[in-house]
């Protein structure tokens, strides 16, 4: 998975592209960290409109994301899911985790 | 690191001593090649260095010969050629050699060489022992996931089939089913993040949780909610378990299924309606979930419908259509193992194809022809030179319905009689009695629902059941439970139980619905199953108290 980092003033953008799997997580952990350090960053977007699939691993990279930028008090969006990615995120009911955005 | 090393050449085998000496290498000299191997099986060396040229056996016949005693491990050998035998090098590949020192020997390269490769062997051997302790985890993880999950699907009934596809050595996905006390069917589907030994192991909380709670009467929001809070206190943040739990009552023609993160779950109707269950919750191990939110769908069934559930290692191999049409074929009759073989040959050549990274988990059930009577049913009439009784356990409540559910009390307290060791026949025909008198006094006393309601389906008596509850202001229920036993003091034996339920509400015309034969209210089963298993039931007036008494043999 590729992962392309943009800070825009307050928001820090991660755009995801390819399959995002149990092998992507080292480098997603590595692309949040940064997102994370950005100074004055107070939402991380996750654009996931180039994201051609999710499993459970990825789902959990998420919520991890979550958890450490709460303690940061950083909000995380998931913006512009494909169909098919919308789908796996409302059977797991992630829309009362995160806020999803087109 | 133990060497050794075989040369019929002196200077050979003092120059690499000496290296050996600079390199704390341990050095075992040879002086040809039949000791040479007397001393590969006495002492076992880590790393090997051995001429070509030499009496008795050359160093090629020597690494054929080293290779019949070598079994698994791995032990670098090194071959010193002089140039005009690089013919041989090819062989001497094949039979274990790693490298190739062309004579003279230059000590410096022989040191590093050696270094090099005792850093291989080591690195090997720390490998080597890793792998076996890791065996040796996943064997014992195995051990006590078959023993949660294989003891139950023996008892498995004829109807139903459960199965799970490990793709790796221990199962990340978990299958269970358990028969009620009430004679009730439930199951659960479980599917944690990634696979393998972690994952199984994060499904044995969820297991664990259902095992000893979908026995008894709880209901099966109690039994997740209880899960769920389990597994999100104990899991790392980003490990859930998507999970779906089932239950089946034959006897009143309802399927209850509450999925958290599967994919839809199934209904094909005889009549080749469909209904699909979609997840209606997060995974569990997340968040916690008040009881009130979780969701739980209910449906009417019949025999001969069909309920098919699945994880979603199944849907990444095959869409919606396919496994409708291609696993359930609607229109076709249906034999229970004929189709599990179906769906098993569907599955096995697409997960040979397809790079498999998920585990497979299915449940095919269909649903029975209602039994003749309701299990655990058993009535004993009291008789003539009956012992004398007494009281063992007596315990009066009442409860306010909005804050605490009646319903949940009763699992309980038959929880800790039969922890408390009394029969298993007996703690079921009281679960049974006590959930049916106290849902009555919750559903028709307090709620004023109409079983009639149920015959428009049990989506509408829910929904009805949910809505009035939320309105409800004031109320109370009323359960009192007397265990009367005889024998002797070492030897008590529960012979009898007398049981009082009573709600605030208006009560109702119990002598009516008495006269009602079974056919014309069949939802009206509760009072049915009251008067089968009690031998003295009474309504008090104005109908809104119940009193009965069991006797166990």
């Amino acid at each position: 998975m590729h992962i392309h980092i943009e800070i825009l003033g307050k928001s820090v953008i991660l755009r995801l592209e390819g399959r995002m799997d149990y092998p992507s997580h080292r480098d997603f952990r590595d692309a949040s960290d940064k997102a994370l350090d950005a100074p004055d960053a107070d939402t991380i977007f996750i654009d996931l409109a180039l994201v051609e699939f999710m499993d459970s691993a990825a789902l959990g990279m998420l919520l991890l994301l979550k958890e450490k930028a709460g303690v940061r008090d950083r909000k995380v969006v998931l913006r512009s899911p494909s169909p098919t990615i919308l789908q796996v995120l409302k059977m797991v009911h992630f829309q009362k985790f995160f806020e999803i955005q087109d | 690191m133990k060497l050794l090393a075989a040369d019929d050449s002196e200077v050979i085998l003092s120059l690499v001593g000496l290296v050996a000496q600079h390199r704390e290498l341990d050095f075992i000299p040879a002086r040809n090649g039949t000791e040479a191997l007397e001393l590969f099986k006495a002492v076992e060396p880590d790393l090997v260095l051995t001429d070509f040229e030499m009496p008795g056996l050359n160093g090629l016949e020597l690494c054929r010969e080293f290779k019949k005693v070598i079994g698994k491990r791995f032990v670098p050998i090194v071959m010193m050629t002089a140039s005009s035998e690089r013919a041989v090098r090819d062989q001497a590949l094949e039979l274990g050699v790693i490298e190739f020192l062309e004579k003279p020997l230059v000590p410096n390269e022989l040191s590093c060489r050696l270094n090099t490769l005792s850093e291989l062997a080591r690195l090997h051997h720390g490998l080597e022992s890793y792998k076996e302790e890791a065996e040796q985890e996943m064997s014992l993880a195995k051990h006590i996931l078959e023993r949660v999950v294989h003891r139950e699907l023996e008892r498995m009934p004829a109807h139903i089939h459960m199965e799970t596809l490990a793709t790796n050595r221990a199962n990340g996905d978990l299958c269970v089913y358990r028969r009620t006390l009430a004679g009730l069917d439930r199951g659960i589907l479980c599917d944690a993040t990634g696979h393998g030994l972690a994952s199984g192991i994060c499904t044995l909380p969820l297991a664990e949780t259902f095992l000893s709670m979908a026995a008894q009467s709880f209901r099966l929001e109690a039994i997740f909610q209880e899960a769920n809070a389990k597994l999100a206190a104990r899991l790392p943040v980003d490990r859930f378990v998507c999970t779906l739990m089932y239950e089946l009552d034959p006897a009143e023609g309802k399927l209850s299924v509450l999925n958290a993160g599967l994919p839809n779950a199934i209904l094909l109707r005889k009549g080749g309606s469909i209904r699909s269950f979609p997840s209606l919750q997060s995974p569990a191990g997340i968040f916690p979930i008040p009881i009130g939110e979780i969701q739980l769908e209910v449906t009417n069934v019949e025999a001969g419908d069909r309920f098919l559930a699945f994880t979603d290692g199944l849907s990444d191999l095959m869409d919606e259509d396919t496994i409708l049409n291609g696993l359930l074929r609607p229109g076709l009759a249906f034999d229970l193992m004929e189709h599990v073989n179906l769906i098993a040959s569907a599955i096995q050549p697409l997960s040979d194809d397809f790079e498999v990274a998920d585990d497979i988990s299915w449940m095919l059930m269909e649903v029975p022809a209602a039994p003749a009577t309701p299990a655990g049913i058993q009535r004993r009439e009291p008789r003539e030179g009956d012992e004398l009784e007494t009281a063992i356990f007596e315990v009066d409540c009442r409860i306010n319905p909005r804050r605490f559910n009646p319903t949940d009390l009763a699992p309980r307290l038959i929880m800790y009689f039969q922890d408390e060791g009394m029969d298993e026949a007996k703690c079921a025909t009281l679960a049974l009695a006590l959930s049916e008198a106290i849902t009555n006094a919750m559903d028709h006393g307090i709620l004023g629902l109409d079983s009639a309601l149920k015959a428009q389906g049990f989506e509408a008596f829910e929904a009805a059941r949910q809505n009035r509850f939320q309105a409800l202001e004031i109320g109370e229920v009323g359960i009192h439970v007397k265990l009367n036993g005889t024998g002797p003091l070492k030897d008590l034996r529960v012979t009898s139980a007398e049981l009082r339920v009573w709600d605030s509400g208006p009560g109702f015309d119990w002598e009516a619905a008495r006269d009602r034969p079974e056919e014309a209210a069949p939802n009206g089963r509760g009072l049915a199953i009251l008067r089968a298993l009690s031998s003295q039931l009474e309504f008090i007036p104005p109908g809104n108290q119940i009193t009965f008494r069991i006797e166990f043999d």
